[in-house]
C-alpha cells in the first residue's frame, strides 16, 4: 500500500501530464498517417527522453504507445488504409460506414472502445503485475537466462513466417549487442581497431536505423494510391451514438477486453492477433452477424477494445520479468535501461514507487487519449493527408540530429545507414528485424546470466535443468517451438 | 519554365519506365540462407583475432559470441538443407520479385543519405538538413512551393530544438 500511495506521489506532477499528453498528441499523428508507424514515432523521440526521469519518459512513451493504437483506427476508418497493423481488423467495418456517412460515429466508437480497454488492460496490469513480480524474485540467473531465451523464442518464432529465419536474426541480434568491450573480462570484442566501438552500439543508434531509416529506405517500393479524405462527413455533428448503440457495444467490448489482455500477456503475440480473434468471436455472439463486414458498430468496438487491451496486458511480462510482449515494447524496456533502471524480477523490489506510478499512469494514459480524442479528433483526421514526400526528409532529419545526439559523433550515424542497410536487404530476404531488436535490447542481460550460470556450475549446462521453475521454462521453450512448428506446418 | 520541367518530367518517366520492365525472381530463402553462412563463417574466423583471450578458464568473452555465431551457421544450414529437400521434391519455394526500378530508387535513396552524412562532415546541421530536404523534394517530385518552405522550416527547427532545448552541439 505504501508503494502505491509513494507511486500516486511520484506521478502527480505537471511535467508528467504534459508529456503524457506530448506523447498521445504524437502517437495518433504516427499511428493515423499510413507509412508512419508507433515503432518509428518511439524510436524518433526516445533521445529526447534522454534529459527526462523515468517516470516522465515511460509516461511520454506509454502516450505514444497507446494512442497509435488508437490513431491507426483512423486512417483504417476513413481512408480504408491502416496506420497501424492492427488496425486492419477494424478497417472491416469503420470503412463500409464511412463510406454510409458515418465516419464520425465510426471514430466515436473506435475512441470508446479504445479506451474502454486501455484502461481495463491498465486495471489488470496494476494488479497482477506485483503478483508476478513476487513469482519472478524467487528465480536465480539459470532461470533468468531461460526467460530471455523464452522471449526470444516467441519472438522468434512469430515475427515473420518462419520459425528458422526468427532464430537466425534472433542470434545476428544477441551477437551484435556483445560488440564493444566485454563488462566481465574489460576485453575487447569485435571492435576492429575502432575506437568509436569500444562502448559497443548504442540501443537508440541500432534503433533508428533498423526502424527508421529503413522505412524511408523502403520508400522506393511503389508506394499505394492514397484515397482522399471525406471532410463533408467529418462535420457531420449529430453523427452519434445513441443509447441503443452504447449498449449493443458493450458485450463485445467485455469479451474483447478480457480476450485482449489474455493474448497481450503472452509474449510475441500481439495487438493483431487479438483485433482478429475478438472480431470473430463478437461475431459469434452478436444477434446482428450479418451486419459484420458491413459496417458493424460491434465490430469496431470488438477491434478496437481488443487492440488498446493489449497496451498494459504486454506491460506485465516486461515489467515483472524483462520480457518484451512486442517491438515497440522491447524499445521501451530500452528506455527503462537508459534510465539505469534494470528490467527484471528486482524491478518491482529496487524501485517499487516508480513501477507504481507507471502503472497508475497508465490508466491516466488512456483517460486523456479519450479527451484528446473526443475534441481533436476532427483535425487528427485532416493529417491522414500530409504528403510522404513532406514527412519522409523531416524524418530523416530528426534521426540523424537523434543519432548524433547519443555521443555527439558522426560515427554513430554511419552506424544508423549500417543497420538501415541490413534491414532493407534482410527484409526484402523475408527475414523479420523485430528478432534483432530483441537479441539487441536482452543480449547483454542474456549473456550475462548464461555466463554467470555456466561459471556457478564450472561450465555444465546441467545448470538449466537444476531446479523445477528452470525445468518449467525449459518446457515452455520446447512446447512454443512445437507449437510454432505445428501452425507453421499447418498453414504450409 | 514549366516547358522545361514537363520535359525533364517525361525523360525521368520514360527511364523509369525502361527499369520498371527489368525484373528478376529470387529464391530468397536460398539466397538469405548463403548470405548468412558467409556471414557467420566469416565472423568465426575472425573471433580469434577480434576476441582475445589469455585465460585457460572454459568460459570466456568468446564463449557467448561463438555460440551465437554458430547457431545462425547452423539454422542457416538447415534452411538451406530444406531449400534442396524442396527444389529435389519440386514443391513450391518462396520467390521474391527484385525489380530494377526499387533498386535504383533504393540506391538513390542511400546515396541522399549518405551525402547527408558527408555534407554534415563540412557544414552546418541546418545547412546540410535543407540542402537534403531540397534534394529529397526533387527526388519525389514534389512541384508545390509550400512543401520546399516547410522543409526549410523543419529543418530550422529541428535544429534549434536539438542545440537550444536538447542542449546538443550538432554540426
Amino acid at each position: 500500500m505504501d508503494l502505491f500511495l509513494q507511486g500516486f506521489e511520484l506521478l502527480f506532477n505537471i511535467p508528467n501530464f504534459l508529456y503524457m499528453n506530448l506523447g498521445l498528441l504524437l502517437g495518433v499523428i504516427f499511428g493515423a498517417i499510413p507509412g508512419l508507424t508507433v515503432i518509428l514515432c518511439i524510436v524518433l523521440f526516445l533521445p529526447f527522453t534522454y534529459s527526462l526521469g523515468a517516470v516522465e519518459s515511460f509516461m511520454f512513451l506509454l502516450g505514444i504507445y497507446c494512442s497509435g493504437s488508437y490513431g491507426g483506427s483512423i486512417s483504417a476508418i476513413l481512408i480504408k488504409t491502416p496506420g497501424t497493423p492492427h488496425a486492419a481488423a477494424t478497417m472491416l467495418d469503420g470503412y463500409p460506414l464511412t463510406k454510409k456517412g458515418h465516419s464520425m460515429k465510426a471514430l466515436a466508437v473506435a475512441l470508446r472502445a479504445s479506451t474502454f480497454g486501455g484502461i481495463f488492460s491498465a486495471i489488470v496490469l496494476l494488479f497482477f503485475a506485483p503478483q508476478v513480480a513476487k513469482f519472478a524474485q524467487m528465480m536465480g540467473t539459470p532461470e533468468y537466462f531461460l526467460i530471455c531465451a523464452f522471449g526470444l523464442t516467441i519472438i522468434a518464432g512469430v515475427s515473420g513466417n518462419s520459425l528458422l529465419k526468427g532464430i537466425i536474426t534472433g542470434a545476428f541480434g544477441l551477437f551484435l549487442s556483445t560488440i564493444g568491450i566485454d563488462a566481465m573480462s574489460g576485453g575487447t570484442r569485435f571492435i576492429f581497431n575502432n575506437i568509436n566501438l569500444y562502448s559497443g552500439i548504442a540501443l537508440v543508434i541500432s534503433l533508428i536505423g533498423l526502424f527508421a531509416l529503413s522505412e524511408v529506405l523502403a520508400k522506393s517500393e511503389k508506394q499505394p494510391k492514397k484515397e482522399k479524405v471525406d471532410k463533408k462527413s467529418l462535420e457531420n455533428h449529430s453523427d452519434k451514438l445513441s443509447k441503443e448503440e452504447k449498449k449493443q457495444i458493450r458485450r463485445p467490448m467485455i469479451l474483447s477486453a478480457l480476450i485482449g489482455v489474455i493474448i497481450g500477456i503472452i509474449p510475441g503475440t500481439g495487438a493483431s492477433m487479438a483485433s482478429f480473434f475478438s472480431y470473430d468471436r463478437s461475431r459469434k455472439i452478436s444477434k446482428h452477424p450479418e451486419e459484420f463486414g458491413h459496417g458493424s458498430i460491434e465490430g469496431i468496438s470488438a477491434c478496437e477494445t481488443a487492440n488498446n487491451a493489449v497496451t498494459g496486458a504486454t506491460l506485465i511480462p516486461l515489467l515483472t520479468m524483462g520480457i518484451p510482449g512486442d517491438g515497440s515494447v522491447a524499445i521501451m524496456l530500452g528506455a527503462l535501461m537508459i534510465n539505469g533502471l534494470t528490467p527484471g524480477p528486482n524491478l518491482f523490489v529496487e524501485n517499487g514507487s516508480i513501477m507504481y506510478a507507471i502503472m497508475i499512469g497508465l490508466i491516466f494514459v488512456n483517460i486523456f487519449m479519450y479527451l484528446q480524442g473526443k475534441f481533436l479528433t476532427k483535425w487528427f483526421a485532416r493529417i491522414i493527408s500530409v504528403p510522404v514526400e513532406v514527412l519522409t526528409p523531416i524524418i530523416v532529419m530528426f534521426c540523424f540530429a537523434g543519432a548524433f545526439s547519443v555521443n555527439s559523433s558522426l560515427f554513430d550515424i554511419s552506424v544508423t545507414l549500417v543497420f538501415a542497410v541490413i534491414a532493407y536487404i534482410v527484409t526484402k530476404f523475408g527475414f523479420s528485424t523485430i528478432p534483432i531488436l530483441l537479441g539487441l535490447v536482452l543480449g547483454t542481460l542474456t549473456e550475462e546470466n548464461f555466463r554467470r550460470s555456466l561459471v556457478l556450475s564450472d561450465g555444465s549446462w546441467s545448470i538449466f535443468v537444476s531446479s523445477p521453475i528452470s525445468i518449467v521454462f525449459l518446457l515452455m521453450i520446447i512446447i512454443t517451438v512445437f507449437l510454432i512448428l505445428k501452425s507453421q506446418i499447418q498453414r504450409n | 519554365m514549366n516547358r522545361f520541367i514537363e520535359k525533364i518530367d517525361n525523360f525521368i518517366d520514360n527511364i523509369a519506365n525502361k527499369l520498371d520492365t527489368h525484373s528478376v525472381k529470387i529464391p530468397i530463402n536460398t539466397v538469405g540462407s548463403i548470405l548468412f553462412i558467409i556471414v557467420s563463417t566469416v565472423l568465426l574466423y575472425l573471433v580469434p583475432t577480434q576476441i582475445k583471450i589469455n585465460t585457460t578458464s572454459q568460459i570466456t568473452a568468446q564463449t557467448f559470441p561463438v555460440l551465437m555465431l554458430r547457431i545462425i551457421l547452423i539454422f542457416s544450414i538447415i534452411l538451406l538443407l530444406k531449400e534442396i529437400v524442396s527444389i529435389i521434391r519440386k514443391t513450391e519455394r518462396e520467390y521474391k520479385e527484385i525489380n530494377l526500378l526499387v533498386e535504383v530508387r533504393f540506391l538513390i535513396l542511400l546515396s541522399l543519405l549518405i551525402l547527408f552524412l558527408v555534407m554534415l562532415h563540412f557544414t552546418s546541421f541546418i545547412l546540410s538538413s535543407i540542402i537534403f530536404g531540397v534534394l529529397m523534394l526533387f527526388y519525389f517530385r514534389a512541384k508545390k512551393i509550400s512543401s520546399y518552405l516547410i522543409i526549410i522550416f523543419a529543418a530550422i527547427l529541428i535544429g534549434y530544438l536539438f542545440q537550444n532545448v536538447l542542449h546538443v552541439r550538432l554540426p
